[in-house]
């Protein structure tokens, strides 16, 4: 693949000539590791709470089993009413995996495109864009959720999509600044040996260049926010709501027993929580880190 | 000079411009809310009589409890801020360590542990780890360090403040970002030409890197994070019990009370504006190369 | 982490502790916590508890009921019935005082103007307030003089002496006002003026704690507590754990799933009071289906309420067969609890002719299927709630009915159920005086937008009965009718009744003879005195 003589000076891509497994370190195997087994539990999990194989019913009501610690029966035990919590967990996954995907999906996509064309025309549509993305942005985040859920209904979908557009502005801005740069650095080399018709590719050059660590690293930020977004929201009451299970309305539920000491309630979950989103950042992490890191000296 | 008041005239003109747009967009969602209640489907003359209250600052009265929204905003706003600025000032204490520790190659295999510490704390619930830091504190100490305003908090009232702030500068996502901007910024400034040269001259390369690697970083994170300060503690607040904005904001949306909505954004957007006019001034006092 | 420095935290942590657990206390203040805000510190316009508690401090009345349920003189020094009954005049004390303005020293003194004024805002129908019903049996009210009122009824009224149990506004802050809305510029709102045994102090901001003062001057004698504070909290686990630790000294109403925690500590004390409410499953009887009696019925024995009322609430409450408060003089203790019966439950429905099931295991008849819409408010607390519903949820399913669960949010729930009728069942329940008055629940009339028959219930029997009960002046013959309407609408079952709970107060044990009202919770505050620590 051609790549510009100039690319090496400027950007921290790591040239061609050696091997992806030689450019990453200890840490970034262990990272990419640790997220790969994070990813692969979720998609089992994912899958199997389709299908409905190997687990419980999460939904089955047995008010006489109440509260039961882990036992053989059920591994993780029993929640405030009598149901499987590790069955609840798996299927979980199902709660914030598609409607994450939603989330990044709008703020990624929206982002790249507003912060690409404010990028190039700095003058009028970036002033247009930023102004509604200020508006947006000026809104704290919560109230306008708890708005939204208000005007319509408290579906999931719904508002992970809003939590996307919530995230658009500061993609557009990170791209806008990025798209600048990278300009100023191209645009006069491009200009004197390529000739305008080569505006497309440059186009589409700057786009893609600025855009691999952003949808790296914020695809994974983006699944984890998801998730701390729609625990916080279960809280309050909001969020996924009964009988779907939810990592969010499980740690909520069970604080509701924390304190008389059934800790486990509310704690497996959010180990859940914990280690799914140690997982995602440290794909991103180990991922960026190795694409993008210089040769080292 | 002319110059200089044609910015200022621009900016304010912004400024207008944005509090008109996030009002009327809150005045449309709120007449368009189920439920009954007082307000409801009032027109254009409704909005400019609110308007007319805001920038008069005579902000009237919640239509809820009849009181005087000043007097319960301002505290409230004050509340929050408490909490929000210390627990920027802790993310702050904890990452920004963390991030040059982790930006200085040669550490590497030491930094890794630190910031997967710093992944790990940030991806906790905040309210599990509000929960998990009562409870211990409670049964360590008998006394629950939530908030009390008068002196029932006893010698104990130092732990009631402190144990919020904490929490919410750790618990908040705030570290693991800062850990990542500050560690991948100062890594690609301490590579660069400038850098290397003067590491060559025998500076120290934390020194000279540190205006464009970290002062900049953390000045456009920190101002990145004023609509934090208003509603960012909503949580907290709950779990902790203080009399803050988030939980008025939250309260004031599901009793329909605008007045008070309205307020509370308008001092967001003023916080905001004020925070983008001082990142401006910050960032040229911090650049010297762009002078 | 090192060793060394997890040492070095406890130490800090522990060195904070002065003096262990516990710490002093202001002996002469009684802190008290509830979950939420009141909304206005004004009666006629406030109607939820929280702010009721308040005003119950704040504000007198013109008579209360005393511990034993008899009347007993507030604000009247006496009172005469006249022989017809159609006239109530009171007389009243000449000793009470408004509380101070803050700029006062001395509050004014309490006249029949007050009442006068007040009874006029309360009835006006501009005020928002639903309490114009209430009072409608009133023709008019005029003073006398400075001391004396006079009420003239419609018509003839059985205990219309316990129906003057409304606060009185002070008229001197409402001369220009014929009614209230809520949103006026009236001092009222800031700093309420009563004539109740406390004095507001102050109050920072909605989710502040309130500062209440003891009135000195209060005219049934001194209440022995100097201070009370009531504290707002967001989270209701927090509130039983500041009870335990010191933070507040009383809990208004303590979730079940804690009493077991504060009952075997033997620092506390748990109060049972029962108000009069119940809680019930509420059908749509406008949906074709559930229409139908056997339907209603079969889901009654379809469901076991004394396992939900033993798992979710500790046993803590009673089993109800029908519309009113068991204990209260209407309940009629002749009609029998409805047992857990799937097979019945089967049986009915098979009658009703849904004997066909859909490839979900649902029965269904022709195009109709039994799958109800269930629309439940979304609050933050609703754990008891939410187990309720599961749990109803899946008991239906095993006699073949589907319940689909629409979660909205509060002002959105009220305006499904109450003013589109926009649903086919709900779980709520209802909080009653000592009138008992269910006629706005099941009368014919009282069906349409934002009126209390939710569930357009219709029964020319029931609306005679109900009718006669209003005005009749018979204590027995009324018990009789309300007997008689308990056994009606058991049979008819516009409502699944399912039981009333016992509320539990938690207080720290150095407040001593803490005797609670039902519904207004300080009416004997002024008895209450906190034990000074041995």
């Amino acid at each position: 693949m051609k790549r510009f003589y100039f690319e090496e000076e400027s950007l921290q891509v790591a040239p061609l000539h050696v091997p992806l497994y030689k450019r990453a370190s200890a840490q970034d195997v262990a990272s990419i590791g640790f997220g790969l087994f994070v990813i692969s539990y979720l998609v089992v999990f994912f899958i199997i709470s389709g299908t409905n194989i190997f687990v419980k019913d999460p939904m089955e009501i047995n008010v006489s089993k109440m509260f039961q610690p882990p036992s053989f029966e059920h591994i993780l035990g029993t929640d405030y009413l009598g149901r499987d919590i590790f069955s609840r967990i798996v299927m979980g996954t199902q709660a914030f995996f598609i409607p994450g995907l939603l989330s990044i999906t709008i703020s990624t996509a929206f982002g790249l495109l507003f912060g690409v064309i404010s990028g190039f025309y700095p003058r009028i549509s970036s002033k247009i864009i930023f102004f509604v993305l200020n508006i947006i942005d000026t809104i704290p985040r919560f109230i306008f959720i708890l708005i939204i859920i208000v005007l319509f209904s408290p579906s999931i979908y719904l508002i992970m999509a809003f939590v996307g557009i919530t995230s658009i502005p500061k993609i557009t801005a990170y791209i806008k600044a990025k798209v600048e740069v990278l300009m100023q650095q191209r645009f006069i080399e491009a200009g004197r040996a390529l000739g305008l018709s080569q505006m497309t590719i440059i186009f589409k050059h700057i786009v893609w260049l600025s855009s691999k660590s952003v949808l790296i690293i914020h695809a994974t930020l983006g699944m984890g926010e998801a998730i701390l977004i729609e625990t916080a929201l279960s809280y309050l009451g909001f969020g996924v709501q009964e009988p779907v299970p939810s990592w969010g309305n499980m740690v909520a539920m069970g604080t509701d027993y924390f304190f008389q000491g059934k800790v486990w309630l509310a704690t497996i979950p959010a180990i859940t929580i914990l280690f799914t989103i140690m997982g995602l950042y440290l794909l991103g992490d180990g991922l960026n880190s190795m694409y993008n890191e210089k040769v080292s000296r | 000079m002319v110059r200089a008041l044609r910015l200022i005239l621009k900016e304010v003109f912004y400024t207008l411009a944005l509090i008109i747009g996030v009002t009327a967009l809150l005045f449309l969602f709120f007449n368009l809310m189920p439920g009954d209640f007082a307000g409801k489907g009032e027109g254009f003359p409704a909005y400019l009589t609110l308007l007319k209250k805001l920038f008069s600052f005579r902000f009237g009265r919640s239509v809820v409890s009849g009181v005087d929204i000043g007097s319960i905003v301002f505290p409230a706003f004050r509340n929050t801020l408490i909490l929000t600025i210390g627990a920027i000032f802790i993310s702050l204490i904890i990452a920004v360590p963390i991030g040059i520790f982790a930006a200085f190659r040669s550490f590497r295999s030491y930094s890794w542990p630190a910031m997967v510490f710093s992944y790990i704390i940030s991806s906790i619930p905040v309210f599990y780890l509000g929960y998990l830091v009562l409870f211990f504190v409670s049964r360590q100490t008998g006394f629950l360090p939530i908030y009390y305003p008068d002196s029932s908090a006893g010698p104990y009232r130092f732990l009631s403040y402190v144990l919020p702030i904490i929490v919410l500068g750790v618990g908040n996502d705030a570290i693991s970002e800062i850990v990542r901007l500050i560690s991948s910024e100062l890594g690609r400034v301490m590579s660069t030409d400038y850098v290397i040269a003067s590491k060559a001259r025998g500076e120290s390369v934390l020194a000279s890197s540190v205006n464009e690697g970290i002062a900049i970083p953390l000045v456009s994170i920190v101002c990145a994070r004023i609509p934090f300060l208003i509603g960012g503690a909503v949580i907290i607040e709950y779990v902790f019990n203080w009399p803050g904005m988030g939980r008025l904001a939250f309260q004031s949306t599901l009793d329909r009370d605008l007045p008070v909505l309205i307020v509370i954004t308008f001092l967001s957007v003023l916080m905001v504006r004020a925070g983008m006019i001082l990142k401006e001034i910050l960032l040229y006092v911090f650049n010297p190369g762009k002078r | 982490m090192k060793p060394i420095v997890r040492i070095l935290i406890m130490l800090c942590i522990i060195s904070l502790c002065a003096a262990g657990p516990g710490f002093a206390r202001d002996d002469d203040t009684l802190i008290y916590g509830e979950y939420g805000s009141p909304t206005k510190l004004v009666p006629i316009l406030a109607n939820d508890s929280i702010s009721i508690r308040l005003i119950e401090l704040l504000y007198g009345s013109l008579i209360y009921f005393g511990v034993d349920g008899e009347i007993k003189g507030d604000l009247a020094a006496s009172w005469l019935i006249a022989k017809d009954l159609k006239t109530v005049t009171f007389y009243l004390r000449d000793d009470v005082r408004w509380h101070p303005l803050p700029n006062e020293s001395m509050g004014r003194a309490f006249v029949a103007d007050d009442v006068v004024k007040t009874f006029g805002i309360m009835m006006h129908p501009k005020t928002v307030t639903s309490l114009q019903s209430r009072y409608d049996f009133i023709q008019s009210v005029r003073k006398i003089d400075d001391k004396t009122v006079e009420f003239q009824l419609k018509k003839p009224f059985l205990g219309v002496l316990g129906r003057f149990s409304f606060k009185i506004l002070p008229s001197f802050l409402l001369e220009e006002y014929e009614y209230l809305r809520g949103d006026e510029d009236l001092i009222l709102y800031e700093q309420p003026i009563g004539t109740g045994p406390y004095r507001f102090v102050s109050q920072k901001g909605p989710s502040s704690e309130i500062v209440l003062e003891m009135n000195k001057d209060y005219h049934l004698g001194k209440p022995s507590i100097q201070r009370i504070i009531m504290r707002p909290f967001a989270d209701q686990n927090i509130i039983t754990q500041t009870l335990l630790y010191g933070g507040i000294d009383l809990e208004v109403r303590v979730p079940p799933r804690d009493i077991g925690e504060i009952q075997g500590d033997s620092r506390f004390e748990l109060n049972p009071y029962s108000t009069l409410s119940y809680s019930f499953f509420g059908y749509n009887l406008r949906n074709p289906v559930l229409a139908i009696r056997e339907v209603r019925q079969a889901i009654a024995y379809a469901i076991n309420r004394q396992e939900m009322l033993d798992s979710f609430f500790e046993g803590k409450g009673q089993l109800i067969s029908g519309p009113f408060a068991p204990g209260s003089w209407a309940y009629n203790l002749d009609v029998a609890n409805i047992p857990y019966s799937p097979e019945e439950a089967n049986l009915l429905l098979d009658k009703a002719g849904f004997r066909d099931r859909t490839k979900d295991g649902i029965r269904k008849r022709g195009s109709y299927s039994l799958t109800f819409k269930m629309v439940v408010p979304i609050s933050k607390e609703s754990e008891t709630t939410k187990r309720v519903i599961l749990s109803f949820q899946s008991y239906l399913k095993e006699v073949g009915v589907d319940v689909e669960l629409d979660w909205l949010e509060w002002k959105a729930w009220t305006q499904a159920v109450f003013m589109e009728h926009d649903f086919d069942i709900i779980y709520a329940d209802w909080l009653f005086d000592d009138s008992f008055d269910i006629s706005s629940l099941f009368h014919s009339k009282e069906i349409g937008p934002g009126k209390n028959n939710f569930g357009s219930y219709r029964n020319p029997e029931v609306d005679a009965l109900l009718d006669e009960a209003t005005t009749t002046l018979d204590i027995e013959k009324k018990r009789t009718i309300y007997h008689r309407l308990h056994e009606i609408l058991a049979e008819d079952a516009p409502y699944t009744y399912l039981w009333t709970l016992t509320n539990y107060a938690a207080y720290n044990r150095r407040i001593r003879r803490v005797d609670i009202h039902p519904t207004r919770f300080f009416t004997y505050i002024k008895d209450w005195y906190i034990q000074e620590e041995d």
